[in-house]
């Protein structure tokens, strides 16, 4: 606000074309409103041309109604205007020693502070605010009322509580009750929360895509992702090579001296290492490819040992191909390879094409030929189709596709009887079930002759 | 009439989806308070082992929100002030919602002034056909002579009270059956238009669609009337703050309807007249001390009218409740003298049954049913409203039999004129000439 010149007077209105008001019709006592309960501005130092705004008077309805009118302007006017009153004050020589000053002043001051500070924190529908401002400003006046010695001047009582009261003050002190109704803006957004798929959404909805949007800003940068992806790595691997995790012996057992070797070589972790970098079920996996391991499993003990068990296969019979001399197990499967027949004289020999494939077979076959056992030499596979059971002095008894076993143990039932394989045979064919034939060896044959002739003779004679 | 008749339709329909939606409000835009139910419609009634829900199942619905707030800028139940009025609303909308926890678009209202008429109307047919049909019963709603009820003036119902063939009455529908000539009473009530255009105003300011609209009386009878009453001749005489509505039913249905323009709020300012008080104080005094028939107690019962003008002589008077009583009765007396003339040209008397039932805030008043004993014969009770599921205990006394009856209305609403379809040959030729050009010009 600009000074004013001595005599000027000042702008009343900040509106233009607005008319000074007239002072507020009083209206009738006995109609009047019950007063409001509340300190109101002491306006007795106003100039006396102005209509003081009288506590519980009431002011006509259009005036403190929100219309938006013009007439509310007169509410607005904080600071009351100057004249030549004030004027004639302000050229007045007074000045107070400062210690009375100070004296006179620091109650006023401290309690506007107070209700200054009440005052600033309320807002127009806060009730609370309301009354606590009501409260300090009463608290306020109450202390201007009290007798205040060498008070300097009736301003300094009067101005700090003036700059306190807001429009909404004034409008209580009028007696007029505060609104209850929600604003227009008020009611629309209640109602918008009330609204059950925005409400939803404020509630679910825009805490997610906060976070999202967070965490999206964040590792949208690559280095911070590899920073993370690296710090994260690294603890990892200090959990990982923590003591309790280390594995630092390897037991082998059930296995022969080769067969661990081998399988200590199939390890190829170093150790010690960390038991989260062995994966136990590849090991087995790989340990079991071996052919001469026939099962194993693979299990970390306490201590940090990781304990190999392992099953051997049972050689069973050896099977001669033209390159080498493999031992089988008795399912067929490949055990190892053998440099010399008589590292394992104990072992039947087989042979043939598919002769691997049929390894049950030819134990059961050797199994039926046990009482000549001592005699084999060895099953032989004939065509992928059917056995020779191949006897030394180069006996052969050449069994059926079928009835393989049968076979053996009718020519050992007869060898029983007869000594049948004692004699000089070359060949027992039973590959016809029927009909059984025999090769004779060449003595035999000249044998058989002989005889043959001698009972012509005896015939003849 | 026929603009009259879309706008009632197209509230019928917003009603109807409303319900479908499963939540409407009910305001009651009352002289001395706003009310506002939130309605929940679901149809679970049958949930019920013995099959009966509340109310025997008659009502599907539960009220889920209730909120009053004292009225402001509303006079004689005519909105006064539109900006005061809309915060009301505004109020007691608002609390309403919080308090059903949700929202609602959908607003059907009453209130009880801009001077209803009632008017009785008679229209006949030939049947083209033996059978009445519905369309029959359309045409003999429209062929009704609508009488010139004047400038500004607008329906705000239109019951089909009564219909004849030949010389059968008395029925109530009269699909199926067989004549020569159907006739039809229909009980037509209007009111100021403007009443209603600032009421469609106020609610349009609170984000709302009207979804259907009734007087105040009417459903006030429909909720404070037992079902006997309603059949066999009653009068409702709804006391509200600024304006006593009354509402005549015989057979279910309302046949007359008038308001007098005076209300509880008259005696509170009687009192507040009479002894210099405050308006607020004057209630209060009514409110605890009113009465209609003093005794010599009444003499020493010495109430203090305080005042707090800080005068002490003035803030220490003290009134007996003889005064009091000497101010409350001849207003009162008046509001029902006012009544009594009104039942009189209505021919009240001669109904078979003539029960008075006397609801409404105002109807609170301690002897009133002996002082309206007096003036509008003996058969006369205080009504309050029927029991709603979810009503809260607050709102079950007799002011606010009309929003309880609005609710019961918005689940139920009797037909109306509007209800029925309107015959082809009232449709406007020039709609259809335009529906000709529109695909000749499209196609």
């Amino acid at each position: 606000m600009p000074p004013l010149m001595a005599g000027e007077r000042p702008v009343w209105h900040r509106r233009a074309g607005a008319q000074r008001p007239e002072p507020p019709i009083t209206a009738h006592p006995a109609r009047r409103e019950p007063p409001v309960r509340m300190p109101v501005e002491d306006r007795s130092w106003a100039p006396a041309g102005e209509a003081p705004f009288a506590a519980g008077v009431q002011q006509p309805l259009a005036a403190v109604t929100e219309f938006g009118s013009a007439e509310f302007d007169l509410f607005d006017q904080d600071i009351a205007p100057r004249d030549a009153a004030d004027d004639a004050f302000d050229a007045m020589d007074y000045e107070p020693d400062e210690a009375t000053a100070r004296d006179a002043y620091r109650p006023v001051f401290a309690t506007s502070r107070r209700a200054e500070a009440a005052v600033g924190k309320f807002e127009e529908d806060d009730i609370a605010g309301y009354e606590r401002a009501a409260a300090a400003i009463a608290r306020a006046s109450d202390i201007l009322k009290r007798p205040v010695a060498a008070m300097p001047s009736r301003r300094a009582e009067a101005a700090p509580v003036r700059t306190a009261v807001r429009r909404s003050d004034r409008r209580m002190e009028q007696g007029e009750r505060r609104d209850p109704a929600p604003s227009r803006l008020a009611y629309r957004m209640d109602r918008l929360w009330l609204t059950p798929l925005f409400r939803r959404f404020m509630r679910y909805g825009v805490p997610v895509l906060t976070v999202a949007l967070a965490a999206g800003i964040y590792l949208g940068d690559a280095d911070r992702r590899a920073a993370i992806g690296a710090s994260f790595a690294s603890l990892r691997s200090q959990i990982e090579n923590r003591p309790e995790f280390m594995v630092k012996l390897m037991s082998i057992d059930g296995a022969s001296v080769p067969v661990a070797n081998a399988v200590r070589a199939m390890v190829t972790e170093p150790l010690p290492t960390s038991s989260f970098r062995l994966d136990l079920e590849a090991m087995r996996a790989a340990i079991e490819q071996v052919d001469a391991v026939e099962s194993a499993t693979v299990k970390l003990k306490p201590g940090g040992v990781l304990a190999v068990d392992i099953r051997e296969r049972k050689p069973a019979v050896l099977w001669r191909t033209e390159a080498s001399l493999e031992m089988l197990d008795a399912t067929g499967h490949r055990v190892a390879t053998l440099k010399t027949r008589g590292a394992r004289a104990d072992l039947p020999v087989i042979a043939g094409v598919g002769a691997e494939e049929r390894v049950p077979e030819a134990l059961n076959i050797l199994a039926a030929a046990r009482p000549v056992l001592p005699r084999v030499r060895g099953l032989v596979r004939v065509g992928d189709r059917r056995w020779d059971l191949v006897l030394d002095r180069g006996q052969r008894l050449m069994l059926p596709e079928t009835g393989a076993v049968e076979a053996v143990e009718r020519v050992m039932a007869l060898d029983t009887a007869e000594e049948m394989l004692a004699r000089d045979l070359v060949t027992v064919d039973l590959r016809n079930p029927n009909r059984p034939t025999v090769r004779l060896g060449p003595q035999a044959v000249e044998t058989m002759k002989t005889m043959a002739a001698n009972v012509t003779k005896v015939a003849g004679q | 009439m026929t603009g009259l008749y879309q706008a009632q339709r197209a509230m019928r329909n917003m009603r109807r989806a409303a319900i479908q939606r499963g939540v409407v409000a009910i305001l009651d835009v009352g002289t001395s308070k706003i009310a506002c139910l939130v309605l929940k419609f679901d149809g679970d009634v049958a949930a019920r082992e013995d099959g009966l829900g509340s109310m025997a199942g008659q009502s599907q619905f539960r009220v889920i929100g209730a909120a009053t707030t004292r009225s402001r800028g509303v006079r004689f139940g005519e909105i006064d002030a539109i900006p005061e009025t809309e915060r009301a609303i505004r109020t007691a909308v608002q609390a309403a919602q919080k308090m059903a926890q949700t929202r609602v678009d959908h607003v059907i209202a009453c209130f009880a002034g801009a001077r209803p008429r009632s008017y009785g109307l008679a229209g006949d047919i030939t049947l083209p056909a033996g059978q009445v049909s519905e369309q029959d019963v359309g045409r003999v709603l429209a062929a009704c002579d609508v009488p010139d009820f004047g400038e500004s003036r607008e329906v705000l119902h239109a019951h089909p009270v009564n219909f004849a063939i030949d010389h059968r009455t008395g029925m109530n529908d009269p699909r199926g059956h067989v004549g020569n000539r159907l006739a039809a009473d229909m009980h037509l009530v209007t009111i100021d238009t403007p009443a209603v255009q600032n009421l469609l105003y106020c609610i349009k300011r609170c984000d709302l669609e009207l979804a259907g609209l009734a007087s105040s009386a009417y459903v006030s009878g429909i909720s404070a009337l037992v079902e006997d009453e309603q059949e066999l001749g009653a009068a409702s005489i709804d006391m509200g703050g600024g304006s006593t509505g009354i509402s005549v039913f015989i057979k279910k249905h309302m046949i007359f309807t008038d308001a007098v323009r005076l209300g509880g709020d008259h005696v509170t300012a009687d009192i507040s007249k009479g002894f210099h008080v405050p308006m607020s104080v004057a209630e209060r005094i009514k409110t605890y001390h009113g009465g209609v028939f003093a005794t010599g107690m009444d003499d020493r019962e010495m109430i203090e009218i305080g005042a707090d003008c800080g005068d002490w002589d003035k803030d220490r008077r003290t009134v007996s409740r003889t005064e009091l009583i000497g101010i409350i009765r001849p207003r009162v007396e008046e509001i029902l003298e006012e009544a009594r003339a009104m039942l009189d040209a209505a021919g009240f008397d001669q109904l078979p049954s003539q029960q008075i039932v006397l609801t409404g805030g105002a109807s609170q008043l301690p002897g009133l049913d002996g002082l309206a004993a007096r003036i509008l014969g003996q058969n006369v009770r205080l009504g309050r409203p029927l029991r709603v599921q979810g009503l809260p205990q607050a709102a079950t006394g007799p002011a606010f039999s009309s929003i309880v009856g609005l609710s019961l209305f918005a689940a139920h609403p009797q037909d109306e004129w509007w209800d029925f379809e309107i015959p082809a040959e009232r449709y406007p030729a020039r709609s259809l000439r335009r529906a000709v050009k529109w695909f000749r010009d499209n196609w």
